[in-house]
């Protein structure tokens, strides 16, 4: 055994002592390391789901802009806004849906213009309309409509 | 290339006294004995002659064969010397009579020694070797691993840190994801409902179906509805109402006339058309 001393304590330092070191004590920390990669890659690979949907946060419906565009249009056009009520129907999941009640009368003509200023008009559509002429002898029109418009609400927005 | 650190000890025989001159050997010294002195004792080498092959024989004699002479001198008289070596490794012994020729091929002996395929061919000098090198090489290697050891410590306090703060990241994250999924379904589903509700740009049409309109025929109502305009009003004769349908056929309309009825008084029809594409 002596006649091998040497040998054996230079191996223990060369081999033995860096395995030891290795099993006990780095390999954890490659182990540590291992994972730490991992969680990373899995975090970059994690797709950003985001509520995408493209929608105006503005209430245009109940905006003093969009009635002061209906009112410079009616002025301009020569028909008469008989009443306009904005409402809010519901709201989910950081959306909210408002529509507005719009009767005007007129001419033909420029209430068609309306309704084509409203439908060309961003982030709102109509959900009904119909024109009601209560005397033939008449001229004038009278224009029912019911504009919708969904809002994503403030919170709503990531 | 020189593996090993091998030195040569004079040791200097007289009185049957054997003194080493050479001072602070321990047990990692490799050396070779450079015996001289006057108790060496020379024979000229001749051929046939017995008194050589009997010192060669002769185990209580050390001898060492010079170029024309054959060296000696009691085995006993260096042996009692090993104890002042302190355990130091004699890898070969030389002897001389004087000293210079002695440390001179003590030197040469030395480096031969010392070389790669002299040690590995020796076990025992290859045995010390490894313990001189570990000797020397302990200090560095161990100073070198605290050292892996120490920035080892930093690295896993930091990692673990990071893979914590990962691991709530993540967790976070697939939560994040989850509400994300679900209120995305919720939104898709208010917009499905906000686009059912929306009806088909139909201004233009209203104004093309207008311009279509016979004479005679005068409507009193008109809706747009998401399957198509339903026209309401009234019509002279049944034929404008006639006309009017054909006209919006070509246009490739799909005409339903849902009622054509005669006025009481019998001076219109009141009719209700849908149209549709």
């Amino acid at each position: 055994m002596k006649t091998y001393l040497g040998i054996i304590k230079l191996v223990s330092l060369f081999v033995f002592l860096p395995l030891f070191l290795w099993v006990a004590v780095l390999s954890k920390t490659g182990k540590q390391y291992k994972e730490y990669r991992k969680l990373s890659i899995t975090q970059a690979d994690m797709p950003v789901r985001s509520t995408s949907l493209q929608l105006p946060a503005e209430k245009i419906l109940s905006g003093e802009a969009f009635v002061g565009e209906l009112d410079a249009m009616s002025s301009r056009e020569g028909f008469t806004i008989v009443n306009y009520i904005p409402s809010f129907l519901k709201s989910e999941a950081g959306v909210s849906l408002y529509s507005a009640k719009l009767q005007a009368k007129g001419r033909f003509i420029p209430l068609l213009k309306l309704v084509h200023f409203l439908e060309e008009k961003e982030g709102m559509r109509l959900s009904s309309l119909s024109f009601l002429r209560r005397n033939e002898n008449e001229d004038v029109v009278t224009l029912e409509m019911e504009l919708i418009q969904l809002v994503k609400d403030e919170e709503g927005r990531r | 290339m020189i593996w090993a650190k091998i030195t040569p000890v004079p040791v200097h025989v007289k009185d049957g006294v054997a003194e080493i001159q050479c001072a602070g050997l321990n047990n990692k010294n490799i050396v070779v004995l450079a015996i001289y002195g006057p108790d060496v004792v020379s024979r000229v080498i001749n051929e046939g002659d017995p008194i050589i092959r009997r010192i060669m024989h002769n185990d209580s004699l050390l001898w060492a064969q010079g170029s024309a002479k054959v060296f000696y001198v009691p085995r006993e008289t260096v042996c009692k010397t090993f104890a002042s070596l302190n355990g130091a490794y004699v890898a070969d012994t030389v002897i001389g009579g004087s000293k210079e020729d002695v440390e001179a091929e003590a030197a040469r002996r030395a480096a031969k020694l010392g070389k790669w395929n002299e040690i590995i061919s020796n076990r025992p000098l290859l045995n010390c070797v490894a313990g001189q090198w570990c000797h020397r090489l302990l200090l560095p290697v161990l100073l070198f691993w605290l050292l892996v050891l120490s920035l080892n410590y930093i690295v896993s306090l930091d990692l673990g840190r990071r893979v914590s703060e990962a691991q709530m990241q993540s967790r976070f994250n697939r939560q994040a994801t989850e509400q994300a999924v679900a209120l995305s379904a919720q939104q898709e589903r208010m917009l499905s409902e906000y686009k059912s509700l929306a009806l088909p740009v139909s201004s233009s049409s209203i104004d093309y179906i207008a311009s279509l309109l016979p004479d005679g025929m005068n409507l009193s109502n008109l809706a747009v509805m998401r399957q198509g305009l339903c026209l309401k009003g009234k019509a002279e004769r049944v034929q404008s109402v006639v006309s009017f349908a054909a006209r919006m056929s070509d246009a490739s309309w799909d005409v339903e006339v849902r009622s054509l009825d005669e006025h009481p008084e019998k001076d219109h029809y009141d009719f209700e058309i849908m149209l549709s594409r």
